[in-house]
């Protein structure tokens, strides 16, 4: 303190002294090289952030902001900055973690300021790089999924966005197995080679399963059948067998085998293959069938179906050695198969041999022993004892030997039907087969053969018409005859030929009747006409006839009848005349004609 | 229709009904040959013919009593 005061009497008589000569202050102020303060150095201080107060120098400066507590640093560089008493500057009143102070500037919370202030372009795009190829940025449609649910046994939903994709499983045979295979081991001493037919014989202490050769000849060389070995499996070795599914390149020559061909084990090749069905007293065991025959490219489709035997059927309970001639019966006690003998399996039902009692006993069993009637009595049952008459008249009865065609089919050998048809055919004709058809005619037919030479017969118009009255189509010239009207009319056809035949018979005789005309009634044929007779009012056949005026006297001249077309041309009239006209009352007429 | 038929036509089918054919005849059915020639025979009648009718040309010929044949 002692030395202060000095000091500042010094300090005082300097400044006194130097205030004796004025020298005003540089813009920089007053330069001193330095200070040395004994208590304290005070500062200039402001109440807010310091200003230089116009000062040039500008290397460096302190000030103090009392009012806010901060001590002012001035650098050319970078200005004021301040360092606070109760943040900065390691001041041990910040007492949060460094983290969080770390925090406060780094602002985590804020990704973009975080990458905007503290990381370089370069290194941001190398961080949003290496994110990317995990990321998978360029899905940037569905980069997500959103949900995986299962609709149903055989479906996946997969949501990704607004997309939802169903994957079937097994959809497709392209993502199914072909095959079924096993791994086995070799310890038979030697090597099993490709395509062998092998069974499952034991364990290796390798936990696989040991194989030997399979072989249909007895049941325990085949009912074990289990795979066929895929490629050489060397003793000591492991390897395939395929159980189900394709196998290939195997030696299958064309010559031996064809596509399509069914193959067995071998009953007679260890571990061997044949297309012949092996049958008792081999093991029949299908392996599968032949996809390709070929003898280097050979292809089998293996599907193993061993054979079973009768005593492993389900429904089947019999001993593994029946005893010999037993049979099987089936039992509804239990609805089983059994094996049983003979006598066993007839029982009481039928006769056996076992059945020591006499014959008539035997036969009472067939013969229904509880009709105690004698035997004769009991035949009569079955041959209908009602019929009294001789017994070769009863089976005469059940043979029906009237009936020829019966009796022979029921009761003739083969040979003599057919010795009987052969005699019959010569007589009746067989290989003439219309003859049966003429017992069966068309209707207003016979048959004929119209032809030059031998020949089948062929069917022929043939038609007699019955009496009818003829009731209009009569036109007379003259005064016509009158009364009762007995009118009728007949006509028939043979082949082409019609014949027709009419009587007009009146009551009263008609005056001058020169001519009569009559439409031919219309259930006639259409008559053919003649060559060139076509016209109307044609002459187109010619007949004969009678006009008398009773019907008893002698016709002594007959009068010309034909028959024409009639002037209209549509149909066909008959025309009968006389010279000169007299009184008629009895007409007759015949014409033929061929019809169309 | 109007027609000339004898006297003795019946509309019975079992008797004859014969009618005069006057197709070419353009005058009153009275003036016809059989109305004025034989009176007694012919009739004019104005009914409809039935189906059994049968047919007549008139000849003007002198009836005779010939019996034929």
């Amino acid at each position: 303190m002692e030395k202060f005061k000095i000091l500042l009497v010094a300090l005082f008589i300097s400044f006194s002294a130097f205030g004796q000569q004025y020298t005003p202050m540089t813009a920089a102020g007053y330069q001193m090289k330095r200070i040395k303060a004994d208590s304290s150095l005070h500062i200039p201080s402001f109440c807010g952030v310091p200003t230089l107060r116009n000062s040039t120098a500008k290397e460096g400066a302190l000030a103090m902001d009392t009012c806010g507590g901060y001590l002012y640093m001035w650098t050319n560089a970078n200005g004021w900055d301040t360092v606070n008493v109760s943040g900065g500057g390691g001041g041990s009143t910040d007492t949060t973690s460094l983290s969080n102070r770390i925090n406060a500037k780094l602002s985590t919370s804020d990704s973009t300021i975080y990458y905007t202030k503290y990381r370089s372009d370069t290194s941001r795009s190398n961080i949003y790089t290496a994110i990317n190829t995990k990321l998978n940025k360029s899905d940037t449609t569905n980069a997500f999924l959103i949900s995986v649910s299962q609709p149903n046994d055989s479906t996946l939903t997969f949501v990704k966005g607004t997309t939802s994709t169903d994957y079937i499983i097994r959809a497709s045979t392209s993502g199914s197995a072909t095959r079924l295979v096993t791994t086995v081991y070799n310890n038979t001493g030697s090597t099993i080679p490709k395509g062998s037919v092998v069974y499952i014989s034991g364990r290796h202490s390798s936990n696989l399963p040991t194989i030997e050769l399979a072989e249909a000849n007895n049941e325990n060389n085949s009912y074990k059948t289990f795979a066929v070995v895929e490629t050489d499996i060397a003793t000591s070795n492991s390897g395939i067998v395929i159980q189900a599914g394709n196998i290939g390149n195997l030696n299958l020559p064309t010559s031996s085998y064809t596509d399509g061909d069914i193959v067995y084990l071998s009953p007679t090749v260890p571990g061997g293959l044949t297309t012949t069905k092996p049958l008792a007293p081999y093991h029949i065991c299908k392996i599968g069938s032949i996809t390709r025959a070929h003898p280097t490219f050979g292809a089998i489709e293996v599907k193993i179906e061993n054979g079973w035997e009768v005593h492993e059927m389900s429904d089947v309970q019999i001993a593994s050695t029946p005893l010999d001639s037993t049979i099987l019966q089936f039992s509804r006690v239990d609805s089983l198969w059994h094996d049983v003998s003979i006598n066993n399996a007839i029982g009481t039902k039928y006769l056996k041999p076992s059945d020591t009692t006499n014959l008539s006993n035997r036969i009472n069993v067939k013969l229904n022993a509880s009709d105690t009637t004698s035997l004769s009595n009991r035949i009569n049952t079955k041959l209908n004892s009602a019929d009294t008459i001789s017994l070769s008249n009863r089976i005469n009865t059940k043979v029906n030997l009237s009936d020829s065609t019966i009796y022979q089919t029921k009761f003739r050998s083969d040979s003599a039907r057919t010795n009987v048809y052969t005699s019959l055919t010569s007589k009746i004709g067989t290989s003439d087969t219309s003859v049966f058809q003429r017992k069966n005619i068309a209707a207003y037919s016979f048959q004929a053969n119209n032809t030059a030479s031998s020949a089948n017969s062929t069917s022929v118009t043939y038609k007699d018409v019955a009496v009818q009255t003829i009731s209009s189509g009569i036109s007379w010239n003259g005064t016509a005859p009158s009364g009762t009207a007995n009118h009728s009319y007949r006509w028939n056809q043979i082949g082409k030929l019609v014949t027709f035949n009419a009587t007009l018979n009146y009551g009263t005789a008609g005056a001058n009747n020169s001519q009569l005309t009559l439409t031919i009634p219309s259930d006639l044929p259409t008559p053919e006409s003649p060559t060139s007779l076509t016209n109307a009012s044609e002459m187109q056949y010619f007949g004969t006839g009678s006009m008398n005026t009773t019907t008893t006297g002698i016709i002594t001249v007959t009068r010309p009848v034909m028959l024409r077309r009639n002037s209209s041309n549509n149909g066909y009239e008959i025309i009968m005349t006389q010279a000169a006209g007299t009184a008629v009352k009895f007409v007759t007429l015949t014409i033929q004609y061929f019809a169309q | 229709m109007i027609h000339i038929r004898k006297k003795d036509s019946s509309f019975d089918p079992a008797y004859c009904y014969s009618v005069v054919i006057t197709t070419n005849w353009n005058r009153p059915l009275e003036e016809h040959p059989t109305i004025i020639n034989e009176p007694e025979i012919f009739e004019i009648a104005d009914c409809e013919i039935p189906s059994h009718v049968q047919y007549m040309t008139y000849n003007d010929i002198i009836e005779n009593n010939e019996t034929a044949f």
